[in-house]
């Protein structure tokens, strides 16, 4: 049986396995050409424009066009990566499974010798290692490319989903939902788009419904520093998350506070702050620091470190490996009974 | 021990879509080593009995035994048994045939590779060719290698001579012949073609309606039914334990093909035997189901 479904899933595993490496070519790619830039546009003379001798400040705006530029299509890069998983998934799910099904060979195969469980799990065995042979390389090669393009913090939504191993789990979760769906539809059209979109909904719903709820932010003072020098106004902030973090906003707290504060509370505070500023003395220069005082109030920044970003791969992951082993229960159940 | 005598046995078997019942009320059994033929008109029933037997299709009503099994029983063991070769030849078309012959061999563990091969090579169908670029009757030759190659000791064959050309269809028969002669097996096959009932089967099973009509030994089905004559003039009644089945009346005379009990003397009608596919015929124009027959006849 396990024959019989890679034989079937075979041309569609290497047409797989060319689009796979030749994204992996470009990412190579892409990612040794903005690493280049970077490393060249942080060392001397640029040091990442900071304190820039004047005489190199064009040649080094000129290079951080580059970098910039470079990196134009990062963002659909990502994109496809993250497109490729539940697509190829779904591809997957509909040739091995809905496609028997639809095209009635379960009666030549459900009248073997072997059971329907039996080639359910051959089905299963063989799309997966497919799944992890494709995606495998693939999710290194992404979180790789992710540091080298300075693409952004692992652990912020726009790439958290390619610096781990999310991206192998988006393609089982729809290639389970493919075939568990196309065990009931029994048409490959509307299982692929039913099943695809389901798996979009899954992704969507765990990023902006589920993952805020997994993470434990933690905070940090913004120190202020009011400007009352010349003509100009306002204050200069330092401090704040750190760059590899996933900021999650901030806004004022009551001065001295050691949990992180809720939303809500931010709200609440940050509303009695600018309050205070529309009034005529908060409209002053010194304003800032007289709300401040007077409420006894700070700004503090919120963000998820780093160092949570495993932890939230794993419990993000296991979400994921849980509906894919409810739908493959539900499919286990489904293929037992089914009319052929 | 429970010995097994029949390979089918249907109680009050029944399978409903939705409003419609595509088979009903079917009680019957076929025994083992018979070479039993499913006929009727299409949507009478057949490749839905067919199909729950080979486990593909669930009853919604009453039972049927496999081989002592129940035909819904999942597990290998029935399944290693049981043969069955659908109605629509459903195979890997993008497969070659020798890769068709290793996914028998991967899924049967009593995969005879030689009668696979020799039966593709008497019908000259290369192995090295594609599935999808043989003719609609060597599709279904391989298909029905697979069928034959697993060696099971039931065989369900949907319509198998539906898409063959004569030789083909020869070929076949002789094959089945060959086939229960030497394993003993037994066929169960449905066809519309009743000359293929005379040829090689000695059980039929009549279905009309979705209900059986008639199921028993074709020996004694030959021998229980007669055409009976009689002029129009003479105002003859049926003697007792005729049932008439289907009757023809011309200008002069009248002639009922009835079921007889054995035996049958009567001086005022002609007698004469009809052929297995008149009987059946009458069955199935009757479409009715009738008492059953006697069940002496099945032993």
């Amino acid at each position: 049986m396990i024959w019989t479904a890679w034989r079937q899933q075979r041309s569609v595993a290497v047409a797989m396995s060319v689009v796979a490496i030749a994204f992996l070519g470009y990412l190579l790619y892409s990612g040794f050409h903005q690493q280049a830039l970077w490393t060249q546009y942080l060392a001397r003379p640029c040091r990442g424009d900071l304190n820039t001798p004047v005489r190199y400040q064009t040649y080094c705006s000129g290079l951080l066009d580059t970098v910039q530029n470079s990196g134009h299509f990062n963002r659909f890069i990502v994109n496809v990566g993250i497109i490729l998983g539940p697509l190829f998934g779904s591809i997957l799910g509909v040739s091995s499974v809905t496609r028997e099904v639809e095209q009635r060979t379960t009666r030549l195969v459900w009248t073997q010798s072997g059971t329907r469980s039996q080639w359910l799990a051959s089905k299963y065995l063989v799309n997966i290692a497919i799944i992890v042979t494709i995606f495998g390389p693939m999710f290194l090669m992404l979180g790789w490319w992710n540091r080298a393009a300075h693409y952004g913090a692992r652990i912020a939504p726009s790439s958290f989903p390619i610096a781990g191993f999310l991206l192998l789990l988006y393609s089982i979760v729809a290639f389970t939902a493919v075939v568990t769906l196309g065990l009931f539809i029994r048409r490959a059209g509307w299982t692929f788009a039913v099943g695809l979109i389901f798996a979009g909904l899954v992704i969507f719903g765990m990023e902006f419904g589920v993952r805020p709820l997994l993470v434990s932010p933690t905070f940090v003072v913004v120190s202020s520093s009011e400007i009352t020098q010349g003509s100009t106004s306002g204050f200069y902030a330092s401090g704040g998350a750190p760059s590899n973090s996933w900021g999650r906003g901030g806004g004022y707290a009551p001065v001295g506070t050691t949990v992180t504060p809720s939303t809500q509370s931010l709200d609440a505070y940050s509303t009695k702050f600018y309050g205070c500023l529309n009034t005529p003395r908060g409209h002053e220069k010194t304003g800032y620091t007289y709300c401040s005082n007077r409420l006894n109030l700070e700004y503090v920044g919120i963000f998820v470190p780093d160092s949570e970003f495993w932890r939230l791969q794993f419990e993000e992951g296991s979400i994921y490996l849980g509906i894919a082993i409810l739908l493959s229960a539900t499919s286990y159940l489904r293929v037992r009974r089914m009319l052929a | 021990m429970n010995e097994v005598s029949n390979a089918l046995e249907a109680t009050g078997l029944g399978r409903r879509y939705r409003q419609k019942w595509a088979l009903r009320d079917c009680t019957l059994s076929i025994p083992e080593g018979r070479v039993a033929a499913l006929v009727g008109p299409n949507g009478a029933g057949k490749s839905t009995l067919l199909g729950v037997a080979a486990g593909l299709i669930p009853p919604s009503t009453g039972s049927l035994k496999v081989l002592g099994e129940d035909s819904q029983n999942q597990k290998a063991g029935l399944r290693r048994r049981v043969g069955y070769l659908d109605q629509q030849r459903p195979t890997y078309s993008s497969f070659r045939v020798e890769e068709i012959l290793h996914f028998g061999k991967s899924s049967n563990p009593s995969w005879n590779m030689e009668i696979a091969r020799g039966h593709l090579s008497r019908l000259n169908i290369p192995l090295e060719a594609r599935v999808s670029n043989l003719s609609g009757g060597q599709q279904a030759q391989v298909a029905l290698t697979v069928c034959l190659a697993k060696e099971p000791e039931l065989l369900l064959l949907d319509e198998p001579a539906a898409e063959l050309d004569p030789v083909a269809r020869e070929d076949l028969l002789r094959l089945l012949m060959r086939q229960v002669a030497e394993s003993g097996s037994t066929v169960v096959l449905s066809t519309h073609a009743l000359n293929d009932v005379s040829a090689i089967c000695d059980y039929v099973v009549v279905l009309a309606r979705s209900r059986v009509v008639l199921a028993n030994d074709i020996d004694f089905v030959l021998e229980s039914h007669r055409f009976l004559s009689t002029k129009l003039s003479e105002n003859v009644e049926l003697p007792p334990g005729v049932v008439p089945l289907d009757a023809q009346r011309s200008a002069r005379e009248t002639t009922i093909l009835a079921r007889i009990e054995l035996p049958f003397f009567d001086s005022r009608w002609d007698i004469e035997q009809p052929t297995l596919e008149e009987i059946v015929m009458a069955y199935l124009r009757q479409g009715a189901p009738s008492r059953p027959l006697d069940d002496e006849g099945a032993k």
